[in-house]
């Protein structure tokens, strides 16, 4: 737990910087006290795993493999994560909309990063 | 939740317990096991202790029903009291039921079983919603892997369960076998060389142990002597000092490695995905406006169905017509020619007659509306909308200091307190179940209560109950934020899992509502009873208008109410709808103006619920927070009424 | 990224997924188009009340929508444009078998009638999309094999696919990375009686898929 995993190069984004529809694979949880870290990773939000974030409001729902999670984004905040993949599906008309938040939330995160620097 | 069905203390020389995940259809495979009910609903903690019934297939065995698990070693209250039955019970199986959609997380549970060297079946249950994600998984290589029967069901459905009953004649004790890292293993084989035979194999003992189990814990101090429990506890502690991971934590390592190298070769992708409108709608009920719109709805619906429906049409038809006009002068009438002493008479048909009152509040009052209200509160359990309501309504509890998850209990509450109160379980720490307990005896009216109140301030006008709602509101909401200061500890985040939304089964529905209400009038019929045998006594010996008289300026001279609803509240003592419905009646026969119904209905509304949720309370939380709840909840609701009065003249309402 | 689409050929969308859909049926409910191309039923509602105006289709209240003659002769237009891109994606620039009917979905509105003949010509007049299904000539006729759902095969069935129908790119790239293409032989192992799952040999390797899948794929049994 307390080492990261060499292949993903360390970030200092945590779940509470991705935008809805990301996908974003599991760094650490080092920094979620322990009863709920230990709750988490029975859920499967495990080091290496891949979750996708639904929705940042009024909690962040979490998906991971097929089961959807709520936590708070204080405890979203804490669990770090490799840089998002572009979101997969996005074609027809009616994803249209999708992928516009999607590049929207691409934005945010560039502004995220620029200010944590 | 509370099982309907006394658990009777089954002679049986063995058993087989029910072990999975929470909110995996557990409940149900019991009932299809043994026929008998327990509370099923489509959210985690639904069982919070334990449920025996004799299997129906073996005789001589008894089949237990636990609580969910997340975490083993175990974690939570819940948690712990099923890993009691490993220890304590002469287990001949276990049956651990599984989410097939969640395979990583089955088998990592499913692997810890499996070590523990008791028999041991797997129920894949779910395997519907597994499909509809397109997730399939190979049974026989799995079977192969694990030398454990996996028996795929779908219980809710009764498919499977007939193999699922096969199988367990078959179950043998399984074989697999995990290799930890040596550090680990060391470490198990000097605690394994210093524990006494249980019913689980050393080796698993062991584990449980490194992962500091309380409920191993608990049972070793018991079973060893405490020179040799001291050993363990330093030689454990060391273990922890060295080192970054805790030995727990590398033990979840371990076997996390394995469940995925499993995992990947017997699960397949073998269909599309299929987003039907349950996750559409599962997905729009947590979003932020659209969300609070449908809950409007939701609301609204409860509302009319309990509110206008049950406490209106259905009140009326049972009350005034059935009662008033048919039963009670029939009965009265009865009565008079049989017992002709009058005084005798009056103790069953007179103004506080054990059946003109006691039976008649019970039966046509508070029946229809709790009826009513339990059905409707089955539906929204079933589809799975309570977890939703939960993160929707996290940040109103964050202000109390709690989390969403405190919206199970409290909506739980509106059915009866007395069963919420068990339910807080379900929250992470003492605190937190503290203050929800605060709550739900001062602001939470049961379902009963609330149709009246409902009902009565309905009749008054739209703006009577919105206020009555507002004082509710913010009292709730200022208590729990100054409780949530006062009581010490932290308040723990939301860290909830959301079931889909299903579509109830509606004889799952049915059968849980009949099974609530008879609980429920097992516990209220006695209580009306003894209320109105009590009211009657001092009527008769003139006590009750000396109480009337002596609480004539509170009631009168404070609240400003009529005398006669000093009697009200004395019934109230014993149970808040019950003082209700007295004030209902009042109500009904003209005697309280808008502003009366209006500060009476929020007095109420705040007192202790009743006798049973103040003994329930002093059960779970001791004798000194039940009276300590009670001494601040009673000043509180008179003075809140008191207070209510003012204003509404002051400001000129409902004149 | 995406074109925005004129209200044109949103109508065009509109109606060559009526087509698609009508091969199996001839009235399309309306919540399967809206299904089908994504969006939601009210927005689907609202298109069609549009293109009955124009009359392209023709809307049975609660039972759903059919091409008239005009629309049907536009729809099949609209389709051999697509089914001709897809070929010309696959063929002349390799692009994958999964990606190529978005790409066609984007092309197919964008150019007039005599890039379509050029088209035809470099492409020595296909008769099917890399999909299997059938390219309508200019007339806007078109002929093709009868064949049957995959999942309605029994356990020791063998066949071979005709095509793929509805196309979509969830489903394709499914199938893509299964390797079940069109012109395959295929034949069935088993039917699970739980849950309806097929095991398939084809090219010589066993596949488990489900039913929604298998619903997909057309069979010349």
């Amino acid at each position: 737990m307390s080492q990261q995993p060499e292949a993903d190069a360390p970030t200092d984004l945590t779940i509470a910087d991705l935008a809805p529809g990301m996908e974003a694979k599991v760094i650490s949880l080092q920094a979620v006290q322990e009863v709920r870290r230990e709750r988490l990773l029975a859920y499967g939000v495990a080091p290496g795993r891949t979750i996708q974030v639904l929705q940042r409001s009024p909690a962040t729902i979490l998906k991971v493999d097929q089961t959807e999670l709520a936590i708070e984004n204080d405890v979203a905040s804490r669990i770090t994560v490799t840089e998002p993949n572009r979101m997969k599906r996005a074609f027809h008309h009616g994803q249209r909309r999708r992928k516009r938040r999607f590049r929207r939330g691409l934005k945010f995160l560039q502004r995220r990063k620029r200010n944590k620097r | 939740m509370h099982n309907h069905h006394p658990s009777v203390e089954l002679k049986t020389s063995s058993s087989i317990a029910l072990i999975g995940h929470p909110n995996v259809g557990k409940s149900v495979i019991f009932h299809q096991l043994t026929g008998h009910y327990v509370t099923v609903a489509n959210y985690p903690g639904t069982t919070v202790e334990l449920t025996r019934g004799a299997a129906t297939h073996f005789p001589d065995t008894a089949v237990i029903d636990t609580p969910g698990i997340l975490t083993l070693p175990s974690r939570t209250d819940e948690e712990q009291v099923t890993a009691q039955v490993l220890f304590d019970e002469p287990l001949r199986v276990i049956i651990q039921v599984g989410d097939a959609k969640n395979l990583r997380r089955t088998l990592q549970l499913t692997l810890q079983l499996a070590e523990m060297g008791i028999p041991l079946a797997l129920a894949l249950n779910m395997m519907d919603e597994a499909n509809h994600r397109g997730v399939s998984v190979d049974l026989n290589l799995l079977r192969e892997h694990l030398e454990v029967p996996v028996i795929p069901t779908i219980a809710t459905r009764g498919k499977g369960i007939a193999q699922l009953i096969e199988q367990i004649h078959k179950t043998q004790k399984p074989s697999f076998f995990i290799q930890y890292p040596d550090k680990i293993e060391h470490a198990i084989s000097y605690v394994e060389s210093h524990l006494p035979d249980s019913n689980i194999s050393k080796r698993s003992l062991a584990l449980l142990w490194l992962g500091r189990d309380p409920a191993a814990e608990s049972w070793l101090k018991k079973h060893i002597v405490s020179n040799t429990y001291q050993e363990l506890l330093n030689h454990r502690k060391l273990l922890h000092e060295t080192g970054e991971d805790s030995p727990g934590t590398l033990i979840r390592l371990t076997r996390m490695e394995v469940v995925d190298r499993l995992v990947n070769l017997v699960l397949r992708q073998t269909d599309l995905g299929f987003r039907g409108t349950g996750v559409w709608l599962g997905h729009l009920a947590i979003q932020p406006i659209r969300g609070v719109v449908i809950l409007a709805i939701v609301l609204y619906v409860l509302y009319w169905f309990v509110g206008i429906f049950g406490a209106g049409i259905l009140v009326n038809l049972l009350e005034t017509n059935l009662f008033g006009e048919l039963i009670n002068p029939l009965v009265t009438d009865g009565i008079y020619t049989i017992i002709p002493i009058p005084i005798v008479a009056d103790f069953f048909v007179g103004e506080y007659g054990l059946w003109t009152m006691g039976m008649t509040y019970a039966l046509a009052l508070i029946l229809p509306i709790v009826s009513t209200f339990f059905l409707a509160f089955g539906i929204m359990e079933d589809s799975g909308y309570l977890p939703r309501l939960a993160v929707l309504t996290n940040r109103v509890f964050r202000i109390m200091g709690l989390n969403g998850k405190a919206i199970l209990p409290m909506v739980l509450g509106l059915g009866c307190v007395t069963m919420a109160t068990l339910t807080t379980r379900i929250m992470e720490n003492k605190r937190d179940r503290l203050l929800v307990i605060i709550l739900l005896a001062l602001a939470i009216p049961c379902s009963a209560q609330l149709g009246i109140v409902m009902g009565m301030l309905a009749s008054v006008s739209l703006s009577a109950t919105m206020i009555w709602l507002v004082v509710i509101v913010v009292v709730m909401l200022s208590v729990g934020w100054l409780a949530a200061r006062v009581l010490p500890g932290e308040r723990s985040p939301l860290l909830l899992e959301l079931p889909p939304l299903r579509l109830p089964i509606m004889s799952n529905v049915l059968i849980k509502t009949l099974a609530r209400l008879e609980w429920y009038l097992k516990e209220v019929i006695p209580l009306f009873l003894l209320g109105t045998a009590i009211m009657f006594v001092m009527q008769k010996t003139g006590l009750l208008d000396l109480l009337i008289q002596a609480s004539e300026p509170l009631v009168s001279g404070w609240l400003g109410l009529p005398a006669d609803a000093s009697a009200a509240f004395l019934l109230g003592f014993l149970r808040r709808d019950f003082g209700a419905t007295g004030l209902f009646l009042m109500e009904a026969q003209g005697l309280l103006s808008p502003v009366q119904v209006v500060v009476s209905m929020v007095t109420i509304t705040l007192f202790i619920p009743c006798v049973a949720s103040v003994f329930m309370i002093g059960k779970s939380r001791g004798w000194r927070t039940s009276l300590a709840i009670t001494a601040i909840v009673f000043p509180l609701a008179f003075l809140v009424g008191g207070l209510l009065k003012y204003l509404l003249v002051a400001i000129g309402w409902g004149i | 990224m995406s074109v925005q689409l004129t209200k044109g050929e949103s109508a065009e969308m509109y109606i060559k997924a009526i087509g698609e859909l009508t091969l199996e049926e001839a009235l399309v409910p309306i919540s399967t188009l809206a299904s089908r191309l994504g969006i939601s039923p009210v927005s689907a509602t609202e298109m069609v009340h549009r293109i009955v105006e124009q009359g392209l289709v023709e809307h049975e209240r609660y039972k759903g929508v059919r091409l008239t003659e005009t629309g049907k002769r536009r729809a099949m237009l609209v389709l051999r444009r697509h089914r001709l891109w897809e070929r010309f994606l696959t063929d002349k620039l390799k692009l994958p078998w999964e990606d190529v009917h978005d790409l066609a979905c984007r092309l197919e509105h964008a150019v007039g009638t005599e890039v379509i003949d050029a088209l035809v010509d470099f492409l020595d007049e296909p008769s099917s999309c890399p999909h299997g299904n059938p390219i309508p000539n200019s007339e806007g006729e078109f002929e093709y094999s009868d064949g049957v759902q995959l999942n309605t095969l029994r356990q020791g069935d063998e066949g071979v696919i005709l095509r793929i129908h509805p196309e979509s790119r969830d489903v394709l790239s499914f199938l893509a990375q299964k390797r079940i293409k069109p012109g395959a032989a295929l034949s069935v192992i088993d039917v699970d009686d739980f849950d309806g799952l097929l095991t398939i040999s084809i090219n010589g390797v066993d596949q488990i898929i489900g039913q929604r899948i298998a619903s997909h794929i057309v069979v010349a049994a």
